[in-house]
C-alpha cells in the first residue's frame, strides 16, 4: 500500500520535491554569489573617495566653478572647487541632509548615482554619460565606492604628477599629441590616470582636446598651453609649432645674436629660432633715442637733443644715452610716477599730507638707488605718523587686513591670493591657511594716521571660525606667541631664495620697456600661467638679486638689448609675433606721458588743479589732481591696481577727444605756443614742419613727407591760409599714431 | 489500521512539501536585492512609544524599534520609502508618521497604525523627501519638505487642507505653538519662518541664523510668551519668541548644530552637533552647562524623555545611544 500510495502521490510528490530542490538550489547559488560578489568586492582593491573620485567629479565638471562648485553650489548642493577640499566634499556627499545623497542598502539608488546619470531630474543633464567609456567606469566606481561603506579613509596621497610630454615641438598641424599622466602616491605606487585627467587648452581655438582619447591637436601655429589638472594638481603644458616652415634670410636682417653673453638676447634668440620667427632689424637711432627716453623718463627728446644725438658718431653713444638718462632728474620723476602708480599713492579722505609724504620717500628711494628689497621691507616694517613717515602708508592704501594681504601678494609676489578667501586657489598653490594667516598678521597692524602695532587684532578663519594663526603664505605658520609678523615676512620675502620677490618686480620692469609682461598679467604669477621665456625670467632675477635688487641696473639691461632695439617694423614673416620679441611693440603713450608730450610739442603748458603753471603730468602727486586732459586720456585713479588700464589708455574716448576735442585743437596756434612763435619769427614753413617732426617724432620728415608737406604749404596764399595749413600739420603729427605711442 | 496512519502520514508530508515550496518560492519571488552595508546607514530620527517602553530609529534600512531604556533591538519594519527623515506620532499614539521619499522624486507620509505597524496610507503631493513632521491634530499631519514646501493634510481623505510656500531651499523642521495654529518653520535658506496654519499666510522671517537651520523645538511649561530654541551650521542656538518675532538670546558652541531639543522640565536645551557632542545649555544665561560626548560622527536624530533626564541619540554609522543628564 505503501508504494501504490507512492505511485498515487509520487507525481505531485515528485514535482514539488523537484520544485524545492530547483528553488533552494537557487537560492543558494544566490546566496552564494552575493557571498562571492560579496567577497569579491570585500577583495576588490579599496577605493579611495579622494584619489578616485574627487577626480571623477572633477572630470565631469561636477566641481566646476560653473556647477556645484560655485562660491553658493548648486541645487543645494556645494561641492569644493575643483576638489580643493575633499573632506568637505565628503561631507556634502555622505554626511549632509542626514545622508541622503547615498543609499548603502541600495547604492544604485543613491541620488550621487542618479542625479548624474539623469536616472532622476538634474539640472546638469547625463554627466556621466556624455563620455560613455569613462562614464561607465566613474559609476561604477561609485557604486562600488557605496558598496564598500562610503567610507573616507585613504591609504595614499598624491605626491605629484607626471604629464607626458610636458613640452613639445609640433611641425606638423596635422600631427596629433597623445598625453598622459601618471600619479604618483605616498605608497611608492605609480598610477595612469590619464583618463581621470582634465586637459583644457588656455585658448580653445588654438588645440583641439579629445578628452576620452587624451589626444590634443593644434589648430593655429604658435605657442600654447593646455592646463592638465589631477587631483590637486594643475600643471601646464607647452606647445610650441613654429610660425614659419623655414626663416626668410632675405628678409632676415639681424638674426645672429650679437651680444651672446647678455642674458636677455640669448634666451630671445633661442625661442625665435625654435619658432622660425626672423628678427626686424635695429631701429635707427631717431627711434631708440625716442623709445628709450620715453621709457626711462617718460618725456620726448628736444629736437636740439635729436639733432646732438643723431650727428654723435661715437659707437657707444646708445650705452651714454642710456647712462645718462637712467642718471637724470627726469628719470627719478618718471620712475617715481611708475613707483607710485605701482605702491597706488593717493590722498585719503581729501587728506593729501599721507600722499605727499608717500611720494617724496619713494622718490628719495629712487635718487637715492636704495635696493628694491629694503623699499620692500621699509613699507612692510613701517610704523608711525603717516603724514611724517613716507612708507608707513603702505598700511593707509586699502581698508582692512584681507585687502592689505591681498595688495602685498600682488605688489610684492605678483600673486593673486584674493581667491583663496573664499575657497584653495583652483589654479595655484595658495590655500585659504595662506590668505587668511598673511590677513592675520596685518590684521595686527592699526592703519589709522598713526600706523602702529595692534596686538588685539585678528581676522577669522572662514573655515575654522576661530581666529587665523599668522602664516607666511606657502611656507609656514608663525609661532602663536608672535605679535608682530612682518619681520618675519619681510625676512622671507627678501630672501634671494625668495621665489617671488625678484621675479615680480623684474617681469614689471620688462613690461614697461618691452610692452609685454615675460608673465602677462603682471600680478598674475602661477604655475598655470607660465612665462613666456622662464629661464630669461629667472635669469633677469638673479641678475636683479646679485645687483644688490637696484631698479637701474634691471632697466639698463634691458635698454641696451639686442631686442629692446629692434625695430617695431615687422616683416611680413614676423608680423603675427606679440610675445617673443622679434620686433618691438608698439607701445600706447600712458595718460600722463601723451598729456606732457602734447604740451611739450605745443609749447602750451596744460594746468593741473591748483599746482603751478608749469607742473608736469608726471610729477603731479595726487591722481585726483582736477585735470581735465588726464580724465580725457584716461588716467588710473590708484584705489585699485593700475596694471590692466592699458587698454583704457588706448580707448576710443581717447582718440575721439584728440582727433576733435579741445585738448589739441584748443591749443594748437594760441599766442605764444611754439607753432605761433615760430609763425612770428618769421620762419620759414618748411622749417616749421621739420621743428616739429623732431619735436613730436624725434625725427626728420622723409622725403616723402617733405614733398607732401611741400605741395600743400603753398607760399604764395595769405598768411591765414598758411597758418591754417600748418595748423593741420601739427594736428596730423600729433594724431598719428607714431605719435601717441612708443615705438 | 496502518494505511490510515500512513496516508494521514503522506498528506502530512505533502502538506509540508507545500509550505515549505511556498516558503522557498516566496522571497524567490517578491524580494528585491538588499545590500548588506559594512557601515549601517545613518539613524535619521527617533520617536519613542506613548507608552514610554520603545524607542523608534528610523534609518535607510527602515524601522527599527528598540526596547527603552535598554535599546535592545526588538525587530524592523520595511516601509515604502527609500529615505527617511522624520518620525512622528499621532497625538494619541495610535498612528505613527513616516516622513521620507525617494530623493529629487517625492516626498511621502506614510501612516502605520502603531503597534502593529500595519501601513494604512501615504500621503503625496511632495516633489522631494519630506523632512519634518508635526500633527496638528489627531486627525491633520504637517510636513515639510525639500521643495521647499509645506503640506497640511488630512489624513483621513489624504487631502492637502493648506500649502506654505515661503522658503527658498528646503524646510528642516517644523513645530506648532500651542494654539495649535501657529506653526514655525527652519529651512537651508539660513530663515525661521511663522505661519498662520489656517491661512497660509506668511507672518515673518527671522533671519538672525547666517547659515543652514537644521531644527527648532518648543519649550515646554513656558509662562508667557511662546519661546522655541533653533539650531544651526553656524554653531549656535538661538532662543526666539516667535509670536512677536523678536531673537531673545543665543549661545555659541564649537561645531555645526544639528538637533535641539528642551529636557523634560524646560530648563535646560540639549544640543547634538556633528561631532558627535551633545551640548547641554542654560536657555536664561546661554552658556554651556554641560558637553557630553555621545558617538563617532554626526548626530542626525536626539528625543528626551518627556518624563526624566534621559537623551536618546542616533547618527552615523546606524549608532544609538542613550545619555543621562545629570
Amino acid at each position: 500500500m505503501c508504494r501504490q500510495n507512492m505511485k498515487h502521490i509520487s507525481p505531485v510528490i515528485l514535482f514539488l520535491i523537484f520544485l524545492n530542490v530547483v528553488v533552494f538550489s537557487n537560492t543558494l547559488a544566490a546566496q552564494n554569489e552575493n557571498v562571492s560578489d560579496s567577497n569579491e568586492r570585500i577583495t576588490n582593491e579599496h577605493i579611495s573617495f579622494e584619489n578616485d573620485l574627487i577626480p571623477i567629479f572633477t572630470k565631469f565638471g561636477c566641481n566646476a566653478g560653473a556647477c556645484h562648485g560655485s562660491a553658493a553650489g548648486r541645487g543645494e548642493f556645494k561641492l569644493s572647487l575643483f576638489g580643493g577640499n575633499p573632506q568637505a566634499d565628503y561631507a556634502a556627499i555622505v554626511r549632509q541632509i542626514a545622508g541622503r545623497r547615498v543609499n548603502l542598502i541600495h547604492p544604485e539608488k543613491s541620488l550621487v548615482i542618479l542625479k548624474p546619470t539623469a536616472q532622476t531630474r538634474h539640472g546638469g543633464g547625463r554627466v556621466l554619460k556624455e563620455d560613455p567609456e569613462h562614464g561607465d567606469e566613474a559609476v561604477q566606481l561609485l557604486h562600488d565606492w557605496i558598496r564598500q561603506g562610503a567610507r573616507y579613509e585613504t591609504k595614499r596621497h598624491l605626491k605629484y604628477v607626471d604629464i607626458t610630454p610636458k613640452k613639445q615641438i609640433v611641425s606638423n598641424l596635422k600631427q596629433t599629441i597623445h598625453l598622459k599622466a601618471s600619479a604618483h602616491f605616498s605608497d611608492g605606487t605609480t598610477e595612469d590616470v590619464t583618463r581621470w585627467t582634465v586637459f583644457t587648452p588656455e585658448d580653445i581655438s588654438a588645440i583641439e582636446i579629445n578628452p576620452s582619447a587624451a589626444i590634443a591637436k593644434l589648430n593655429r601655429r604658435g605657442r600654447h598651453i593646455i592646463i592638465a589638472r589631477y587631483l590637486t594638481e594643475v600643471i601646464p603644458i607647452e606647445f610650441i609649432a613654429p610660425l614659419n616652415e623655414t626663416i626668410d634670410k632675405s628678409s632676415n636682417t639681424n638674426n645672429a645674436v650679437e651680444k651672446t653673453d647678455a642674458i636677455i638676447d640669448s634666451e630671445i634668440q633661442k625661442l625665435l629660432s625654435t619658432l622660425r620667427l626672423p628678427v626686424s632689424a635695429t631701429a635707427d637711432d631717431a627711434t631708440f633715442l625716442r623709445r628709450v627716453t620715453l621709457d626711462l623718463t617718460g618725456r620726448l627728446p628736444t629736437p636740439e637733443n635729436v639733432n646732438a644725438f643723431l650727428a654723435e658718431t661715437d659707437t657707444k653713444k646708445r650705452e651714454t644715452l642710456v647712462d645718462t638718462l637712467l642718471a637724470s632728474e627726469e628719470f627719478n620723476v618718471y620712475w617715481t610716477l611708475q613707483l607710485a602708480k605701482l605702491f597706488r599713492v593717493r590722498s585719503r579722505d581729501r587728506n593729501t599730507q599721507g600722499a605727499y609724504a608717500y611720494h617724496q620717500w619713494l622718490s628719495q628711494q629712487l635718487r637715492d638707488g636704495v635696493g628694491y628689497d629694503d623699499i620692500a621691507r621699509s613699507v612692510i616694517l613701517a610704523t608711525g605718523d603717516s603724514h611724517q613717515v613716507g612708507a608707513a602708508n603702505f598700511y593707509r592704501t586699502v581698508d582692512g587686513p584681507r585687502e592689505q594681504a591681498e595688495l602685498m601678494s600682488e605688489l610684492f609676489m605678483g600673486a593673486r591670493l584674493r581667491c583663496a578667501n573664499c575657497h584653495n586657489h583652483p589654479l595655484d598653490r595658495w590655500t585659504q591657511d595662506d590668505y587668511h594667516g598673511l590677513a592675520a598678521i596685518f590684521a595686527k597692524i592699526e592703519n589709522e594716521q598713526i600706523v602702529r602695532v595692534k596686538p588685539t587684532g585678528t581676522v577669522i578663519h572662514p573655515v575654522t571660525r576661530e581666529k587665523a594663526q599668522l602664516r607666511i603664505p606657502g611656507e609656514r605658520f608663525l609661532s602663536t606667541d608672535v605679535v608682530d609678523g612682518r619681520r618675519a615676512l619681510a625676512d622671507w620675502l627678501t630672501d634671494p631664495e625668495n621665489p617671488y620677490f625678484a621675479k615680480a618686480i623684474v617681469n614689471r620692469l620688462w613690461k614697461v620697456m618691452m610692452g609685454r609682461g615675460l608673465v602677462e598679467p603682471v600680478d598674475d604669477f602661477r604655475s598655470t600661467n607660465p612665462a613666456t621665456h622662464p629661464d630669461l625670467l629667472t635669469a633677469l632675477a638673479d641678475d636683479f638679486i646679485t645687483n644688490g635688487y637696484r631698479l637701474r641696473h634691471t632697466l639698463r639691461q634691458i635698454a641696451l638689448s639686442n631686442a629692446y632695439a629692434r625695430s617695431a617694423n615687422a616683416t611680413p614673416q614676423n608680423r603675427i609675433d606679440d610675445r617673443f620679441y622679434s620686433h618691438a611693440l608698439k607701445k600706447p603713450l600712458a595718460p600722463e606721458v601723451l598729456a606732457d608730450a602734447l604740451s611739450d610739442v605745443l609749447g602750451v603748458p596744460d594746468t593741473y588743479g591748483a599746482e603751478p603753471e608749469g607742473t608736469r603730468a608726471v610729477a603731479l602727486i595726487d591722481p585726483n589732481t582736477r585735470s581735465d586732459a588726464l580724465d580725457i586720456l584716461g588716467r588710473c585713479s590708484r584705489q585699485t591696481s593700475c596694471e590692466t588700464s592699458i587698454s583704457a589708455a588706448d580707448g576710443l574716448q581717447r582718440k575721439l577727444h584728440l582727433f576733435n576735442g579741445d585738448l589739441l585743437n584748443a591749443r594748437i596756434g594760441v599766442p605764444g605756443s611754439r607753432l605761433d612763435k615760430l609763425i612770428i619769427s618769421s620762419t620759414l614753413p618748411m622749417d616749421i614742419v621739420r621743428e616739429f617732426y623732431l619735436a613730436a617724432l624725434s625725427r626728420h620728415p622723409t622725403h616723402k613727407e617733405q614733398t607732401f608737406w611741400q605741395q600743400h604749404i603753398d607760399v604764395d596764399v595769405s598768411a591765414n591760409a598758411q597758418r591754417a595749413i600748418l595748423e593741420d600739420m601739427v594736428w596730423s603729427l600729433l594724431t598719428c599714431n607714431e605719435f601717441v605711442t612708443n615705438h | 489500521m496502518n494505511l490510515l496512519p500512513t496516508i494521514s502520514s503522506m498528506r502530512q508530508r505533502l502538506l509540508i512539501l507545500i509550505i515549505i515550496s511556498l516558503l522557498c518560492l516566496t522571497p524567490s519571488l517578491f524580494s528585491e536585492e538588499v545590500h548588506q552595508p559594512s557601515i549601517m546607514p545613518p539613524i535619521t530620527a527617533l520617536e519613542l512609544t506613548k507608552d514610554g517602553k520603545s524607542i523608534i530609529a528610523s534609518s535607510q534600512a527602515g524601522l527599527h524599534i528598540y526596547e527603552y531604556p535598554t535599546l535592545n533591538l526588538q525587530r524592523t519594519i520595511k516601509v515604502k520609502a527609500h529615505n527617511i527623515h522624520d518620525l512622528a506620532f499621532s497625538p494619541d499614539g495610535k498612528l505613527l508618521a513616516v516622513g521620507g521619499g525617494n530623493p529629487s522624486v517625492e516626498g511621502t507620509v506614510e501612516i502605520l497604525s502603531w503597534s502593529k505597524g500595519k501601513s494604512l496610507r501615504v500621503l503625496k503631493g511632495h516633489r522631494d523627501s519630506v523632512t519634518a513632521l508635526s500633527w496638528r491634530d489627531s486627525s491633520s499631519i504637517t510636513s515639510g519638505s525639500l521643495d521647499r514646501q509645506i503640506i497640511i493634510f488630512d489624513i483621513n481623505s489624504e487631502k492637502q487642507i493648506q500649502v506654505f510656500k515661503g522658503h527658498s531651499k528646503g524646510v528642516s523642521s517644523l513645530c506648532f505653538l500651542n494654539d495649535s495654529n501657529t506653526l514655525v518653520s527652519t529651512g537651508i535658506d539660513q530663515n525661521i519662518r511663522v505661519w498662520n496654519a489656517t491661512t497660509g499666510e506668511l507672518l515673518r522671517s527671522l533671519n538672525n541664523h547666517t547659515m543652514r537651520v537644521h531644527d527648532l523645538a518648543l519649550r515646554p511649561n513656558n509662562s508667557g510668551l511662546p519661546m522655541v530654541a533653533s539650531v544651526s551650521d553656524d554653531q549656535t542656538v538661538r532662543f526666539w519668541q516667535p509670536s512677536i518675532g523678536r531673537m531673545v538670546k543665543f549661545a555659541r558652541v564649537k561645531a555645526a548644530l544639528l538637533n535641539v531639543a528642551w529636557l523634560h522640565d524646560g530648563a535646560r536645551v540639549a544640543a547634538a552637533s556633528n561631532d558627535g557632542h551633545v551640548y547641554i545649555i542654560n536657555p536664561d544665561t546661554v552658556e554651556v552647562v554641560t558637553v557630553y560626548p555621545a558617538i563617532d560622527g554626526w548626530i542626525y536624530a536626539m528625543i528626551v524623555h518627556p518624563t526624566n533626564s534621559d537623551i536618546i541619540v542616533g547618527g552615523s554609522n546606524g549608532k544609538i545611544k542613550r545619555l543621562i543628564v545629570k
